[in-house]
């Protein structure tokens, strides 16, 4: 089942893309310090006509995909942070989930750890990489934003350098 | 441009560029592979090549399967990194390459959809993971 919090619009993951740019932007529909909430127009508003509650946000198609990769990649991250001091490559993997999920708008996304086998800990740490660089590049082929494609894709080049780096 | 093609000249035009980036591309690593003095550095020069020069058969067939009587060809020559000297410029030169690869297999993983652009994401991680062959370092998100 989705725990709520690792559900996440695709308006917050695409506005993580281009945050810098669009600050201003999501300043001004957030309102900060000061701003003032806008007052209805009610004049000339017939009330028995008006919508009684605000309306439901469009269906987005590409929730499931941003969904689908914040659980794994912050189950992932759960799972590595405790040995994150054996070795600078699993570190580095535990930074590289956690800027991924920011990507996503989920820095803070909730994640179980999963058990791993510590006798063979780098070749199962290996195995579990390439197993969401797969689910990352199948998810950046459904994806139907391109914008949201191509961060997926970056996503996965990166997991794909690292395996490349891989202790041996 | 034929009628068949017509169709989709969003996806052909995406391709063809795409095309034209790929035989400069293995000019590139032909020319610099021929510049390396130190085997590893020839082989990983090798390895450049022979993948962008299966990228550039692949685009081509792609776009002659979608109808396309006019996809770019090779020209004669490129332009060369100037001062190609030492190893430690060709394998900057190469490097380089690489980086503009993943940003170019970007830009077509947002232009393409299906089988098209599930070529690119997996082109765009080839490419990532062969910069680190060139001195690379890995990045958060290659090519962004």
């Amino acid at each position: 089942m989705q725990q709520p919090s690792a559900t996440l619009s695709r308006r917050r993951a695409l506005g993580a893309i281009g945050a810098l740019a669009m600050a201003p932007l999501l300043a001004a529909c957030s309102g900060g310090a000061g701003a003032r909430v806008p007052e209805p127009v009610v004049e000339g508003v017939d009330r028995l006509r008006a919508p009684r509650s605000t309306p439901p946000a469009p269906a987005n198609a590409d929730q499931p995909v941003v969904d689908a990769v914040v659980s794994a990649t912050a189950e992932l991250r759960a799972t590595l942070a405790p040995y994150r001091r054996r070795e600078a490559w699993i570190a580095d993997l535990v930074d590289v989930h956690r800027a991924h999920l920011a990507a996503l708008g989920a820095p803070h996304a909730p994640g179980r750890p999963v058990p791993i086998d510590t006798a063979d800990l780098i070749a199962q740490i290996r195995s579990r990489e390439q197993a969401l660089a797969t689910l990352v590049s199948t998810k950046a082929v459904a994806a139907q934003d391109p914008r949201l494609a191509r961060l997926l894709a970056a996503m996965a080049a990166a997991l794909g350098q690292r395996i490349a780096g891989a202790p041996a | 441009m034929s009628a068949r093609m017509s169709a989709q000249p969003h996806l052909v035009a995406t391709l063809r560029a795409a095309l034209a980036s790929e035989h400069a591309a293995v000019y590139l690593f032909a020319a610099l592979r021929t510049r390396a003095s130190q085997r590893p550095l020839a082989d990983a020069l090798g390895v450049s090549y022979d993948f962008h020069r299966a990228a550039r058969d692949l685009l081509a067939e792609r776009l002659a399967a979608l109808g396309d009587d006019a996809p770019p060809g090779a020209a004669p020559a490129y332009r060369l990194p100037a001062d190609l000297g030492s190893d430690a410029a060709v394998t900057a030169a190469a490097l380089a390459a690489e980086q503009a690869a993943v940003t170019a297999y970007g830009d077509l993983v947002a232009e393409t959809t299906g089988a098209d652009r599930a070529r690119a994401v997996a082109w765009m991680s080839a490419s990532a993971v062969r910069e680190l062959s060139f001195g690379g370092t890995p990045s958060t998100l290659p090519g962004l």
